[in-house]
């Protein structure tokens, strides 16, 4: 019983998968590429029964709010959970494409994640103004090149002046695209050694462990 | 009273409450809404090349379109794929409508599905509409070989073996293109996948994210791109179907330069202030 | 008045319940406004995930591919977490998601990141003298961003020079990226007082 209960074999349930996705695709062997392609399709279905613990979380957490009547709390738990049945409850019964499902869909949470998403917009034009100042050499570089990304993408400037849009673009397409590639190319190195590690069970954080 | 505590224009300015910001911000945005401008737009070069890789493919071929956005990017997403849409059906591409993250489903049956229907054209023979596929990109690199393994019905229930279409739709050997609507990173996973498998990609990017893909467009492995709502913008303009894309100019001048101007208030105050301190 | 009307307001009064948090002040209506969109979205995907379970494994399953019961089994596993008896279940369906999405992004990254983003660093551009300076300044901005992103230890030396060029380049990258960023986020606020303007028939 404890060989079963040991992390181990979901360690090595881990390398296997990994090993047979990255073979699949390096070797040319038929039966490894239809292995890959099946484990795949099997991530694809345990991926959205994985939603579903989210939504176990969501019920339990605010049932105990509701339950424990949290001050100031226990009603939007309340509410918060009478959204959740009646989506949910509306898109079963009545399918996704059914209208009364596509009308909560676009006039409860489009709205609200446009608006939630919306305050975004208030806060740049707040940060920006607070944290673009020439404190140091480096800051300086940020704003210089943050004004000129601006500059560049507001249609005006490039009507009254085509070198700003040029302007934009170099710097887009120069420093731009090499402190990006530069970035890029170290999560890269990053991702392959921290997968690797992960393969060969140096990491098992993602498994609860340390 | 010391010189610190002195509160002048600039102190008030640098220590203002953010609240004043934000109705500065809305009233810009409520004003270009009411009182439409119309600033001038150019067309960029770079819309040019993503235009001119559509052009480039032949009439009747079939290319994915894929719907990497969602509610809270559609604004900035949505008109360039609705112009894009458009500019598909024109050219009789057999289309495939898919999508990895929730709101595609709805998003596309809203807005895309209907430039299709409404442009006469058949449904299962000329465009398919896959709906969302959990999985990311996982689901992206299954596609590459395998689409109809993957996707077994469409978003209205048909098997999608059934489609005439789909019949000679296998894999991405017969896709010739990868248009991606980008607000969540999608087309990250097609650069890996497909773009390797012989697919040329080209998205519409949220402005937040354009930066990543700037390595890609300049290694080639992004074939087009446009840059946020302007580019959407631009690509309105040069396939003349304007709409939300274009109406959003003049808001994004006018607030751009107002925070270009908070930015310069905010650094004369800050040099100032130094200049003070001696 | 229809229900895409009725739709319409009640959209725009969720906007402007979020909106009132910020342009005014903190209440208990920006509360309810987060809630209800908690409780709607995660309701809205988990539908979605059943009728993609129910399409791509459910159907085929009772259909005779009898080899779809592995993912369904495994899918079903993962809520065994939820006792301390059997939690010890649910890292298995949980570690072959692992393993075959890190498979997956190494195999991703490797052609996509790393050749592909080396072969272009080193590819110098010859077409004309702006090209050939652009390339070499791509190409040392690149070796001096990875030499400050990489060389954590105390930056002495020759590598000091390196690392802070590096560096300049990737606050470069930042400052565009920041740029870039406040289009979208102009664009979305453009996009919800649209909505709202829209469903009070101030604006087409």
């Amino acid at each position: 019983m404890s060989t079963i209960r040991s992390r181990e074999i979901a360690l090595a349930i881990l390398t296997v998968s990994a090993v047979l996705v990255l073979a699949g695709y390096y070797l040319n062997i038929e039966g490894l590429k239809s292995l890959a392609k099946d484990l795949q399709s099997w991530a694809i279905v345990i991926a959205a029964f994985a939603l579903g613990l989210g939504a176990v979380n969501l019920v339990s957490f605010h049932s105990m709010h509701i339950i424990r009547r949290t001050e100031h709390q226990w009603y939007l738990s309340a509410l918060l959970l009478l959204s959740f049945a009646v989506t949910l409850i509306t898109g079963l019964l009545l399918t996704p494409a059914h209208p009364v499902f596509k009308w909560i869909f676009a006039y409860v949470l489009a709205p609200l994640a446009l608006a939630l998403y919306s305050t975004l917009g208030f806060f740049i034009f707040s940060a920006a103004y607070r944290a673009l100042r020439i404190r140091t050499y480096e800051s300086s570089i940020l704003l210089l090149c943050a004004l000129v990304a601006i500059i560049a993408s507001a249609p005006v400037y490039e009507a009254i002046w085509s070198g700003f849009a040029t302007l934009g673009q170099w710097f887009n397409d120069v420093p731009g695209t090499a402190g990006g590639r530069a970035l890029y190319l170290g999560v890269a190195i990053g991702t392959v050694i921290f997968g690797l590690r992960t393969i060969f069970w140096y990491e098992r954080s993602q498994l609860g462990g340390e | 009273m010391p010189d610190e505590e002195k509160r002048d224009i600039w102190s008030t300015l640098e220590h203002i409450d953010r609240r004043i910001l934000y109705w500065i911000l809305a009233a810009i945005v409520v004003f270009t809404l009411l009182v439409p401008i119309g600033l001038p737009l150019k067309v960029s070069p770079r819309t040019n090349d993503f235009y001119h890789v559509l052009e480039k493919i032949p009439d009747g071929k079939a290319m994915v379109f894929s719907i990497d956005a969602t509610v809270e990017t559609w604004p900035e997403n949505g008109p360039g794929a609705v112009a894009i849409a458009k500019y598909i059906v024109s050219r009789h591409f057999k289309t495939i409508i898919w999508g990895f993250f929730p709101d595609a489903a709805l998003l596309g049956e809203k807005y895309i599905v209907p430039i299709f229907k409404e442009a006469g054209l058949k449904y299962g023979e000329d465009y398919v509409f896959a709906g969302f596929f959990p999985g990311g990109e996982t689901t992206v690199a299954r596609l590459t070989t395998d689409i109809q393994g993957v996707i077994k019905k469409d978003f209205y229930g048909n098997l999608i073996e059934n489609l005439p279409m789909m019949k000679n739709i296998k894999s991405a050997k017969d896709i010739a293109l990868v248009i991606d609507i980008d607000g969540t990173n999608g087309t990250e996973f097609y650069i890996r996948h497909w773009k390797p498998a012989g697919v040329p990609v080209i998205s519409t990017v949220v402005g937040v994210i354009i930066s990543g893909y700037l390595p890609f467009l300049g290694s080639g492995q992004l074939s087009g791109m446009l840059m946020g709502i302007k580019g959407n913008a631009e690509f309105e303009k040069l396939t003349n179907h304007v709409g939300k894309g274009m109406s959003a100019m003049d808001m994004l001048s006018l607030a751009q330069t107002a925070l270009i101007i908070l930015i310069m208030i905010g650094n004369i105050a800050l040099i100032r202030h130094w200049l003070r301190r001696g | 008045m229809n229900f895409e009307s009725i739709g319409l307001l009640l959209g725009a009064l969720f906007i402007m319940m979020v909106f009132s948090g910020y342009l005014y002040k903190e209440t208990v209506w920006i509360h309810i406004a987060e809630h209800v969109f908690i409780g709607t979205s995660v309701g809205y995907m988990l539908v979605l995930a059943i009728k993609n379970i129910v399409d791509n494994a459910w159907t085929p399953l009772v259909g005779g591919k009898y080899s779809y019961i592995l993912p369904v089994v495994l899918g079903l596993m993962l809520f065994l977490r939820y006792s301390r008896k059997t939690n010890f279940f649910s890292r298995w369906p949980l570690a072959l998601m692992i393993g075959v999405g890190t498979g997956l992004a190494i195999k991703g990254v490797v052609i996509a990141w790393l050749v592909s983003q080396i072969q272009s660093t080193a590819k110098i551009a010859t077409t004309s003298p702006a090209a050939i300076l652009n390339s070499v300044i791509i190409l040392v901005g690149v070796v001096g961003g990875l030499v400050a992103l990489i060389e954590t230890r105390e930056q002495i030396g020759a590598i000091r020079p390196v690392a802070s060029l590096g560096r300049t380049y990737l606050m470069a990258f930042f400052g565009v990226a920041f740029g870039l960023t406040v289009m979208t986020r102009f664009s979305v606020l453009f996009g919800g007082i649209q909505y709202i303007l829209q469903a009070f028939g101030l604006v087409k």
